[in-house]
C-alpha cells in the first residue's frame, strides 16, 4: 500500500518520540530481560554445577564419626554419604578458612582454574577470598601458620552462600571462607586441632527419606567412650559420674527404706499398746461416771434429810435448855440459859456455890455436861449437814468431770485407733516402699544401663539441603529477581504500548481531516488501521527484538555485577530460555497490537465526516465550571482536561517512575536503616555462642540461652530459621522487661516484620532436629534489629527446653573473653555486625543506581514525549497566543504550567501509594534474607525522592520551553482549520 | 439518471439549535453533466453533497447513483460505493503530508483495478515536474492539482468537489476550474461542484440553487463559456 510509505517519513519527522519511545522500550525491555536472563543463567549454571559437583541431599554432623561398618550400614539403608569434616583456622589478616580435605563423591569442588591439592602443602581455596586478597594460583597462603601453595580456586555446590553460621545474614570473604586440602594433610591437621566438627553430607539412593535417614542417625548406636573432642568428653564423663552417682543414691534411699519400715513397724506395736490402754482406760472412766452419778444421787438424798436433822437437833437443845432454866427457877438461881451462854451461867453458878455443896456442884456439872454433850451433838450434826452438802456439791461436780474425763478417753481411744490404724496402714506402706524401693533399685540400674545409655545422641545437627541457606539462597534471590522484573516488566511494557498508541490517536487527530479524505476516497477502516498500526509495531518489534539482544548481551555484566560478587559459584553458562525469548519479542508485539488496536481501531471508528471536519467529543469534564478563577489558573486547567487523556498517561507513566524510585530509594533505606538499627540495638560488644561452656562464666560476662529454631514463613512457603534467646532481667544489655508467663517471649522489631507478628499472636517455633514444635505468645515487640531474635526469660527457657537450672550456652559481654577455643561456636563482635550489615550497601548500591537512574529516566522521557505532544497538539492555540502578544515566560506558563498540576497531583498520590505498594512488595524481594527489612525510608528520603521529581520536572519544562520556543507566529497561517 | 435525489431531508441539533439542513430536496443528474451546486452558507449545499458521497447519513427521501440506492447501504457498503464510485476534491486539498505527489495519487490508484495513466494524468494537471514534492512543498493551486489527480486517478464516475477553489486565488482558481473543464471532456466524467464562486455557473451544464435547504433554482446551462473565460 503507497500509503505505507509514510511511515518511514513519519518517524524520520518524529525521531525524537518514536526514539525515546524505542528507547524506553529497549531499556525496559533489556534490563528485563538481562535480569531474568541473569536468573536463568544462574539456575542453569547451579542446577549444572550440582549435578556436575553432586550435591548433597543434606548433611548432618555427629560427635563420633561413624565407624566403616556405620558408613556401609548407612549406605545399605538408602543414604550414601561422604565425610565432609572440618576445622576453623586463621587465614590471611584474621580471616577464618573453614578447611575440608579433597572431596570425592559429594559436593565436590568445581575448578575455575588449576588443580586439586595433591600435596600436603597445597591448598585450593574459594574463588572470592581468592580475589579479595589478591592470592593467584601458585602463590602462597599462610593458613594456621603453615604456608601452603595455592594449588586451585574453585568453589563447593554447599557453600554457593559462604557462611560460617546458616543464621548469618551474609557472607563476609574477609571474614570467612572455604579451602580444600588433601586428606593426609587433613588428617595431620586434625590431630593438632581439637575444634574439628564431623560433618556428614548426604545423597539418598533409594526409597529412604530424610526424615527417616534423620530418625536412623537418631537411634544409631555410638561408643561414646570414643569421643575425643575434650570438652564433649567432660560432659560425657560428668553425665557418667551423674549416673554413678545415681546409682549410689538409689542403694542409699534403699537402706533409708528399710529402715524406716523398722521404724515404722516400732511405731505400729506402740499404737497397738496404746489403743489397748485407751480402751481400758474409756472402761474406767464409763465405771467412774456411773459411780459419781450414784454418789451425787445419794448425798443428795442425804442432803434433802439435813434441815430436818438440824431442826430436831436444835428443837432437843432448846428443849433441854427450857428444862434447865426450869430446874434453875426451881433452884431459885435467878439465871436464864441459852444455847450461848449456858456454860459461863452455870460455872458461875457453880463458883457462887459453897464448894462444899457438893451435889449441887455436882448437878451444875451434870447439866452442864449435858448441854455440852448435846451441844457438841448438835454442832457435829450441824458439820455434817454441811459436810453432806459440800459433798453433793463435789459429787456433782465430780460427776461432771467423771462424764468429761469419760468422753476424753472415749475421743482418745477413737483417736489412739485411728493413730493405730495409721500406723498400721503406714507400717504397711513402709513394707510396700521397702519392697518398691528393691524394685525401683533395680529399675533405675536397668534405667541407668539402658537409657542413660540413649542420652548419648550422635547426631548434633541434621539439615535437608532445600532448608540451607548456604545451598538455596542464591537461587531463591534469583528466583525472586526473575519474577520482580518480569512482573515490572509487564507494567512497564503495558505503559509505553498505551504511550504509543496514544500518539498514534494524536498522529490521527493531527491527520484527521487526511483520514476523512481518504475514507471518503474510499478507503475502508481495515486498511487505515493496519496502516496506523504499522509503525507502533514496527517500533515496539525493533525495540523488543534489540531490548532482548542488548538483554542477553547484559546478563554476564548483571551477574558479575551483582549474584556472582557475593555468591560462589561457577562462572555463568549462558542460555536463551524460549519463554524469555517470547517474554522479550513477542510479549511487547502482543500487547502493543492489542493496546494499539484497540485503541486505533476506535479512533479510526469515527464517521468521515467528523474527521473532515476535526470534530471531536468535548469531554464532560472540559465543561466544568471554574467559578472565578483566575485566567492563568483557568487557562492551565482547561488545557490540562482539554489534554486529560495525555495527562492520564503521563501520571500512569509518572507513577510508575515513582513507584521505581520509591523501590530503589526504599532498599536504600531498608540497608541504612538496618545498619544503623544494629549498631544502636547490639549493646554488647562481644557475642560468643559456645558449643561446650564451662561450668563457670567468665566474670564480667552476660550468661544467655541461645536456641536455632525455625519458623514458618508465609512468604516463601517454608520455614526460617530463628534465634530464641533466652536472657535475664539483670542483662545490662538488654533495656526491656522479661516479666509474664513462662510461655511470653518478646520478639524482636526484625521477627515481627519479617513474620508480620504482633503482639497477642501465637507463634509456632520449630525444633528441627528434635521434631518438637513449641508455642508461645507475643507479649512484646522489641527492638533488635541484627537477625531473627525472640526473646524470653532464661529461667523459663530452661525450663520449657528441660535444662538445668544454671544452663547457658551464650555469653555477651563489653570485652574480649578468655575462653578455650575449643568451647566456642562462634564469636560475633558488634563490629562485625556492623561490618556485615555495611556489606549491603555496597552488595545493593547497582540495583540501587540502577533503579533509581531507571525510574528518572523513565520520568524524563514519559513526560517529556507526552508534554511535547500535548505541546504539539496545541501549536495553533500557541501560535495564536504568540501572536496576541504573550511573552514566552507567559506562553510557557500558560501551556506547561498544566503539567506543573499533573506533576503535583502525581506526586502527591504517587508517593504515598507507592510507597504502600512498596511496603507490600519489598518483604517478599527480601523474603530470603535472615533479617527484617522493612521498606523504610527517613523524611530526608522523601525529601530526595520530592526533589528529583521536581528537578526532573524542571529539566523536561526546560527543554519542552525550547520546543514551545520554536513554534512560530505563522503557524497560525499554515492552520487552514 | 445517473444521480437521482428524491425528496431528502437532513437536520441537526435539537431543541433551540434543532435546524432542518435539507427540506425535502429533490433534484437529478445525467451521467457525463457537470453540475454546481450555488448558495449561500449554511444553505445545505455541502450537506446536499456530502449525502451523495456517503459521508453524511439522511432522515428520509433517497438518493440513487447509477441505480445504487446508497441510504439503504451500511458503512461498509458505502466505502465500497465510495471506492468505486466517486472521487473526493476538498476545499483544503487533504493530502497526506508526508507523501510525495506522485504517492498522494498513488494512495487512491491502489483502490482500483483499473486506473488511468498516472504520468498522463500528471501530465495533463502539470504535475510531473513536482511529483516528488511534499505537499508542503507545494503552492496551493498545486495542491489542489494533486488532489483533483488524486479524485481522478481511479477513474470515478461521480466527482465529487466541495468548494474546490475556495481557498485558491483567483489564477489558482481557474486554473483548476479549466483542468476541471478538460477532464469533464475527456473522461466524461460526472461531476458536481459546490461552490461560493457563482461565476461557475457559466462553464457546468447543470446549475442547482439551493436557499434554506430547498432548491430555489434548478436549470441547465444552454451557453457554456470556457472556463478559461470566466471572470470573475
Amino acid at each position: 500500500m503507497i500509503l505505507n510509505k509514510r511511515i518511514l517519513r513519519e518517524l524520520k519527522d518524529n525521531w525524537v518520540r518514536y526514539s525515546a519511545l524505542a528507547f524506553l522500550i529497549i531499556i525496559s525491555i533489556g534490563l528485563v530481560v538481562s535480569q531474568a536472563g541473569s536468573s536463568d543463567a544462574i539456575f542453569y549454571t547451579l542446577d549444572t554445577n550440582n549435578e556436575k559437583n553432586q550435591l548433597e541431599d543434606g548433611e548432618f554432623s555427629v560427635y563420633v564419626p561413624f565407624t566403616t561398618t556405620q558408613v556401609q550400614e548407612l549406605s545399605n539403608k538408602g543414604a550414601k554419604i561422604e565425610d565432609a569434616f572440618y576445622m576453623d583456622l586463621p587465614g590471611i589478616d584474621d580471616s577464618i578458612l573453614r578447611v575440608f580435605k579433597n572431596r570425592e563423591n559429594i559436593n565436590t569442588v568445581q575448578l575455575d582454574g588449576g588443580r586439586l591439592a595433591e600435596k600436603t602443602d597445597e591448598i585450593v581455596l574459594e574463588k572470592h577470598y581468592v580475589e579479595n586478597f589478591g592470592v593467584n594460583i601458585g602463590g602462597t597462603i599462610t593458613v594456621n601458620q603453615k604456608e601452603y601453595t595455592v594449588t586451585g580456586i574453585g568453589s563447593s555446590p554447599d557453600y554457593i552462600n559462604v557462611l560460617q553460621n546458616v543464621s548469618d545474614v551474609l557472607s563476609d570473604f574477609n571474614k570467612f571462607s572455604i579451602a580444600f586440602v588433601t586428606e593426609e594433610e587433613f588428617n595431620q591437621l586434625m590431630q593438632k586441632d581439637t575444634t574439628i566438627e564431623y560433618n556428614y553430607s548426604y545423597k539418598i539412593t533409594g526409597d529412604l527419606t530424610d526424615s527417616e535417614l534423620k530418625d536412623y542417625l537418631v537411634d544409631m548406636d555410638f561408643d561414646e567412650t570414643a569421643v575425643t573432642n575434650k570438652y564433649m568428653r567432660e560432659i560425657i564423663d560428668e553425665i557418667e559420674k551423674g549416673k554413678k552417682d545415681l546409682s549410689g543414691g538409689v542403694n542409699k534411699l534403699v537402706d533409708g527404706t528399710q529402715s524406716l519400715a523398722d521404724g515404722t513397724r516400732s511405731l505400729a506395736d506402740g499404737t497397738g499398746s496404746l489403743a489397748n490402754g485407751a480402751s481400758e482406760l474409756t472402761a474406767g472412766t464409763s465405771e467412774l461416771a456411773s459411780g459419781t452419778d450414784s454418789l451425787t444421787a445419794g448425798l443428795e438424798e442425804l442432803q434433802a434429810n439435813n434441815g430436818t436433822i438440824n431442826k430436831a437437833a436444835d428443837e432437843i437443845f432448846q428443849a433441854l435448855l427450857a428444862q434447865a432454866n426450869s430446874e434453875f427457877e426451881k433452884m431459885g438461881a435467878g439465871v436464864i440459859v441459852t444455847s450461848d451462854n449456858y456454860s459461863t451461867v452455870i460455872n458461875a453458878l457453880i463458883s457462887s456455890i459453897d464448894p462444899s455443896d457438893s451435889a449441887s456442884i455436882l448437878t451444875l456439872n451434870t447439866l452442864k455436861g449435858q448441854l455440852d454433850g448435846y451441844k457438841a451433838f448438835k454442832d457435829g450434826l450441824q458439820t455434817y449437814t454441811s459436810g453432806v452438802e459440800s459433798a453433793y456439791t463435789g459429787s456433782l461436780e465430780l460427776s461432771e468431770g467423771a462424764d468429761t474425763v469419760n468422753e476424753g478417753s472415749m475421743e482418745l481411744a477413737k483417736g489412739v485407733n485411728i493413730l493405730n490404724s495409721g500406723t498400721a496402714k503406714l507400717n504397711s506402706g513402709t513394707t510396700e516402699l521397702n519392697s518398691g524401693m528393691g524394685e525401683f533399685q533395680s529399675e533405675v540400674s536397668k534405667f541407668i544401663t539402658d537409657n542413660m545409655d540413649y542420652q548419648y545422641v550422635n547426631l548434633i545437627t541434621f539439615s535437608e539441603a532445600q532448608d540451607s541457606q548456604r545451598i538455596t539462597i542464591c537461587r531463591n534471590d534469583a528466583a525472586t529477581m526473575k519474577y520482580a522484573a518480569l512482573m515490572a516488566g509487564l507494567i512497564i511494557i503495558t505503559l509505553l504500548a498505551y504511550m504509543i498508541s496514544v500518539f498514534m490517536i494524536h498522529t490521527i487527530d493531527k491527520e484527521s481531516t487526511v483520514i476523512g479524505a481518504l475514507y471518503a476516497m474510499g478507503y475502508v477502516k481495515k486498511e487505515l488501521r493496519n496502516h496506523f498500526m504499522i509503525l507502533p509495531m514496527v517500533i515496539v518489534s525493533l525495540a523488543s527484538i534489540l531490548g532482548t539482544v542488548i538483554g542477553f548481551l547484559l546478563v554476564g555484566g548483571n551477574i558479575e555485577m551483582s549474584s556472582a560478587v557475593y555468591y560462589s559459584y561457577p562462572f555463568y553458562t549462558m542460555v536463551y530460555p524460549p519463554y524469555l525469548l517470547a517474554y522479550g519479542i513477542l510479549l511487547p508485539i502482543f500487547i502493543a497490537f492489542i493496546v494499539n488496536y484497540i485503541v486505533i481501531d476506535k479512533k479510526l471508528s469515527m464517521a468521515p465526516l467528523k474527521l473532515l471536519r476535526r470534530e471531536k467529543k468535548q469531554h464532560k469534564l472540559a465543561n466544568v465550571d471554574l467559578k472565578n478563577m483566575g485566567f492563568i489558573n483557568r487557562y492551565r486547567i482547561r488545557q490540562l482536561l482539554r489534554e486529560i487523556r495525555g495527562n492520564i498517561t503521563m501520571f500512569f507513566g509518572l507513577f510508575i517512575a515513582i513507584l521505581l524510585m520509591m523501590l530503589g530509594f526504599c532498599i536504600y533505606g531498608s540497608v541504612d536503616s538496618y545498619v544503623n538499627n544494629t549498631t544502636k540495638d547490639v549493646k554488647y560488644d562481644y557475642l560468643y555462642i559456645l558449643k561446650y561452656p564451662p561450668k563457670t562464666a567468665p566474670v564480667d560476662s552476660y550468661k544467655a540461652y541461645s536456641k536455632p529454631l525455625s519458623a514458618y514463613l508465609d512468604l516463601t512457603g517454608g520455614d526460617m530459621d530463628v534465634t530464641l534467646q533466652g536472657i535475664d532481667d539483670a542483662n545490662p544489655y538488654f533495656d526491656f522487661s522479661l516479666e509474664g508467663d513462662k510461655k511470653e517471649v518478646r520478639i524482636s522489631d526484625s521477627v515481627a516484620d519479617k513474620f508480620g507478628y504482633r503482639v497477642g499472636d501465637q507463634i509456632i517455633l520449630n525444633d528441627k532436629l528434635e521434631d518438637r514444635s513449641y508455642s508461645f505468645t507475643v507479649k512484646e515487640i522489641v527492638n533488635f534489629a541484627s537477625g531473627l531474635y525472640i526473646f524470653m526469660d532464661i529461667k523459663d527457657m530452661r525450663d520449657v527446653f528441660d535444662q538445668e537450672d544454671d544452663y547457658y550456652n551464650t555469653l555477651m559481654s563489653d570485652h574480649e573473653l578468655a575462653i578455650e577455643d575449643g568451647r566456642i561456636d562462634t564469636v560475633i563482635t558488634v563490629n562485625e555486625m556492623i561490618e556485615a550489615s555495611k556489606q549491603m550497601y555496597s552488595v545493593l548500591s547497582g540495583t540501587i543506581f540502577a533503579i533509581v537512574g531507571a525510574s528518572i529516566i523513565l520520568f524524563v522521557i514519559v513526560m517529556y514525549l507526552l508534554l511535547k505532544m500535548m505541546i504539539d497538539k496545541s501549536t495553533f492555540s500557541i501560535s495564536l497566543i504568540k501572536v496576541f502578544g504573550y511573552n514566552e515566560k507567559e506562553v510557557k506558563k500558560l501551556y506547561l504550567g498544566s503539567a506543573f498540576y499533573t506533576v503535583v497531583i502525581t506526586a502527591i498520590i504517587a508517593i504515598p501509594v507507592s510507597k504502600m505498594i512498596v511496603n507490600k512488595v519489598y518483604p517478599y524481594l527480601v523474603s530470603y534474607v535472615s533479617a527484617g527489612m522493612g521498606a523504610n525510608l527517613s523524611p530526608l528520603l522523601y525529601l530526595f525522592i520530592v526533589g528529583i521529581i521536581f528537578i526532573s520536572y524542571l529539566i523536561v519544562n526546560f527543554m519542552a520551553g525550547r520546543h514551545l520556543k520554536k513554534i512560530s507566529l505563522v503557524e497560525i497561517l499554515k492552520d487552514r482549520e | 439518471m445517473f444521480v437521482e435525489i428524491n425528496k431528502i431531508k437532513k437536520s441537526y441539533g435539537e431543541g433551540e439549535s434543532y435546524v432542518q439542513v435539507l427540506k425535502g430536496l429533490s433534484t437529478y443528474v445525467e451521467k457525463g453533466q457537470t453540475c454546481v451546486i450555488l448558495g449561500p452558507s449554511g444553505s445545505g449545499k455541502s450537506t446536499f453533497l456530502n449525502a451523495i458521497g456517503g459521508l453524511d447519513d439522511i432522515e428520509s427521501g433517497s438518493i440513487n447513483i447509477d441505480s445504487l440506492e446508497i441510504t439503504k447501504l451500511n458503512s461498509k457498503e458505502l466505502s465500497l460505493y465510495r471506492r468505486e464510485y466517486l472521487g473526493f476534491i476538498f476545499q483544503f486539498y487533504n493530502l497526506v503530508p508526508n507523501l510525495t505527489v506522485k504517492e498522494n495519487i498513488q494512495v487512491c490508484e491502489y483502490l482500483t483495478k483499473e486506473p488511468l495513466d498516472l504520468n498522463e494524468l500528471m501530465d495533463i494537471l502539470g504535475l510531473t515536474e513536482h511529483q516528488n514534492k511534499f505537499p508542503s512543498q507545494l503552492s496551493g493551486g498545486q495542491q489542489q492539482r494533486c488532489a483533483i489527480a488524486r479524485a481522478l486517478i481511479k477513474n470515478p464516475k461521480l466527482l465529487l468537489c466541495d468548494e474546490p477553489t475556495g481557498a485558491l486565488d483567483y489564477k489558482a482558481a481557474k486554473e483548476i476550474l479549466i483542468l476541471l473543464e478538460a477532464i469533464n471532456k475527456k473522461y466524461g466524467t460526472t461531476m458536481l461542484i459546490v461552490s461560493h464562486n457563482t461565476a461557475i455557473k457559466d462553464m457546468v451544464h447543470r446549475v442547482i440553487k439551493i436557499k434554506d435547504g430547498q432548491i430555489s433554482e434548478d436549470y441547465f446551462n444552454t451557453s457554456l463559456i470556457p472556463a478559461s473565460q470566466l471572470e470573475w
